[in-house]
């Protein structure tokens, strides 16, 4: 047998052991997701990704799929009172709009919107006229653009 | 899971299994005489990929990839595959020369035990899923998918599929969970994890059956159970990340092809190419990596040309479809990165401190053991063992990853931060900028490098102590 058969050898038993070593560590940690897991409603579950990131009601933004039309083309405006962990989270509140509004389509100018979805911002500030409001709660709500 | 989900999900599973069994019955793989069982995760991989090309190329043509649509592919390529099948396998497809004994026969059995045993606790997981995802998972790969299972495609339009984050990465992945949405009948995300968890339940098996055509037992199942127990696969299976299947399909192609370069199977060839195809419409990073394993495979010493080339030109055409579409599409450019950046030697030194944290970042993942355990350096090593011996499999267990860790640090060398996409961070400077591009991203983009290694990893055990066993009856 020569050094590089032994060195081979030795690696594989090595890199092996060490699978062999964390094998029950991983398993609890399987078992830890499973558990938690079970002890959540489906419902919760769905809304983990947002809440993950601190967006604080992504119930409430999918509840706009109610208000707006399938076909609707909606803007999305945040504002000082959205219901955030930090700041950085309203990055993360289009991505949801986007996800659980589909197949309404989000556009960026609040010109080209039927309907204006407020994640915490004051609805008059677009400077648009709306002919119906709709409070979602959370200071979230949804303003069907008067043309 | 409902009860017609799991169903849904589970009839996709048998269409994939099917088609999968056509086109490696086409290949000279699958034999009516031999028992079927070991072969179906092989098909059930082969289907999923076929699959995931299928409707890429589907929905670049401007059609929805729906049910009906897909199943005509299928219908085709089963028709396709029959009329060109091979009658025979170039070579006996089990070791031959296998040793036996109790210790290796424990160790075969122990390492299949705890692959399998781990793999039954994911699937657990799997259909008792906890929600949370990574950013990217659902911003990205998910809101791609639920565009084209909302909006019926590639829809370009406000809201569509090229006003999501990364617009100009191929469609592939998203084409895959979408398929799960329309056949689960839902578009609740919850219904993906169980598919993921079949595709690499199958690919562990595929792994198997491939890999014991040049490796022991003793030596294949401790492997992958390495492989199963890596706490990043774990964290990474189900993930909805496209990593997942970029890894599973960069592994099946590797596999097939260092087979092909030791056995000289030729029925191994087309699969290589539909993986690397596959690979190459999962990500940008996977075309990257597709063309490096095509390349390696191609400089592997066969004299086989026609292969050698389709190899290399398989990624290349693939991704070339893709910017293809892209271009007629008017994507605009991904702000992440400047690549005009590469051509500026001025801007790239101001940027130096970029590469270096770049490539800092990935050896760091690379080599950790709390990620992928000791898969790199122990393969590495192999991989030197190889290269001194000259082995055909060197330039994949070397060039490949040095080549793939070279090119994803470019990439960041070209890379813009956060504040140029997402408006509401709060920006203090260019350095914390690249950081958290670099850590929401090196993590995984090396999970299909190490898949790659991992899969080696028996390959070269075997090789080298094959070739020891026939130094010493010389």
């Amino acid at each position: 047998m020569t050094w590089e058969d032994r060195l081979a050898g030795g690696v594989a038993v090595v890199a092996v052991s060490a699978a062999a070593i964390i094998a029950p560590r991983q398993l609890l940690y399987v078992s830890r997701d499973v558990r938690s897991a079970a002890a959540q409603p489906r419902a919760m579950r769905t809304l983990a990704p947002a809440m993950q990131v601190g967006v604080l009601a992504p119930a409430r933004i999918a509840a706009a799929a109610a208000v707006i039309p399938r076909d609707g083309r909606y803007a999305l405006v945040t504002g000082p009172s959205a219901p955030l962990r930090e700041e950085a989270s309203a990055d993360y509140v289009s991505f949801w709009a986007m996800k659980v509004l589909l197949p309404r389509r989000r556009v960026d100018r609040l010109d080209d919107a039927e309907w204006v979805l407020s994640y915490g911002a004051d609805l008059k500030s677009t400077g648009l006229r709306y002919r119906r409001v709709i409070d979602l709660g959370d200071h979230i709500r949804v303003g069907e653009v008067a043309r | 899971m409902t009860g017609s989900a799991l169903a849904g999900t589970l009839a996709l599973a048998v269409a994939w299994v099917a088609v999968g069994g056509a086109l490696l019955r086409a290949s000279g793989l699958l034999r009516t005489a031999r028992p079927l069982l070991p072969l179906l995760p092989l098909a059930l991989v082969t289907g999923w990929a076929f699959t995931g090309v299928a409707a890429t190329v589907l929905l670049m043509v401007g059609l929805s990839a729906s049910p009906w649509q897909l199943a005509l592919t299928w219908g085709a390529a089963v028709v396709l595959a029959a009329a060109t099948a091979r009658r025979r396998l170039p070579r006996a497809d089990v070791l031959a020369d296998e040793p036996t004994g109790t210790a290796r026969n424990v160790l075969a059995r122990a390492g299949a035990a705890a692959a399998c045993g781990y793999l039954v606790a994911l699937l657990v997981r799997a259909l008792v899923p906890l929600g949370q995802l990574h950013p990217d998972a659902w911003t990205q790969w998910l809101a791609k998918a639920m565009v084209i299972y909302r909006l019926g495609g590639l829809d370009t339009g406000a809201g569509g599929f090229t006003s999501q984050a990364n617009a100009d990465y191929p469609p592939l992945d998203p084409a895959l969970e979408a398929t799960t949405f329309r056949f689960a009948g839902t578009a609740d995300y919850l219904v993906l994890p169980f598919a993921h968890w079949l595709v690499l339940a199958a690919f562990v098996g595929a792994a198997a059956f491939l890999l014991r055509r040049r490796a022991p037992a003793h030596v294949v199942w401790p492997s992958l159970a390495m492989l199963v127990l890596a706490p990043k696969l774990t964290s990474l299976a189900g993930s909805s990340l496209a990593d997942e299947p970029l890894a599973i399909m960069i592994g099946l192609a590797t596999i097939c092809g260092a087979l092909w370069l030791l056995d000289g199977s030729a029925g191994l060839a087309p699969l290589v190419c539909l993986f690397l195809a596959a690979a190459a419409l999962t990500k940008n990073e996977g075309a990257v990596l597709a063309a490096l394993v095509g390349l390696a495979l191609a400089t592997g010493g066969s004299r086989r040309w026609v292969a050698r080339i389709a190899f290399v030109l398989t990624p290349l055409a693939a991704f070339g479809a893709w910017q293809l579409w892209i271009g007629a599409h008017d994507v605009p450019p991904n702000v992440a990165h400047d690549f005009g950046r590469l051509l500026h030697p001025g801007r790239l030194a101001d940027h130096v401190s970029y590469v270096r944290y770049g490539a800092t970042s990935l050896l760091d993942h690379l080599f950790s053991p709390g990620e992928w355990l000791l898969i790199v350096p122990a393969t590495l090593v192999l991989g030197l063992v190889a290269a001194r011996r000259r082995s055909r499999l060197a330039p994949l267990a070397l060039g490949v990853p040095l080549a793939a860790t070279a090119c994803y640090s470019i990439v960041y060398w070209a890379g813009n931060g956060i504040c140029t996409w997402m408006p509401a961070r709060s920006c203090d400077g260019t350095w914390r900028d690249i950081e958290w591009l670099v850590s929401a991203s090196a993590d995984r983009i090396v999970a299909p490098v190490v898949v790659e290694l991992a899969v080696l990893f028996p390959l070269l055990i075997s090789a080298s102590s094959r070739e020891g066993r026939l130094r010493r009856n010389t």
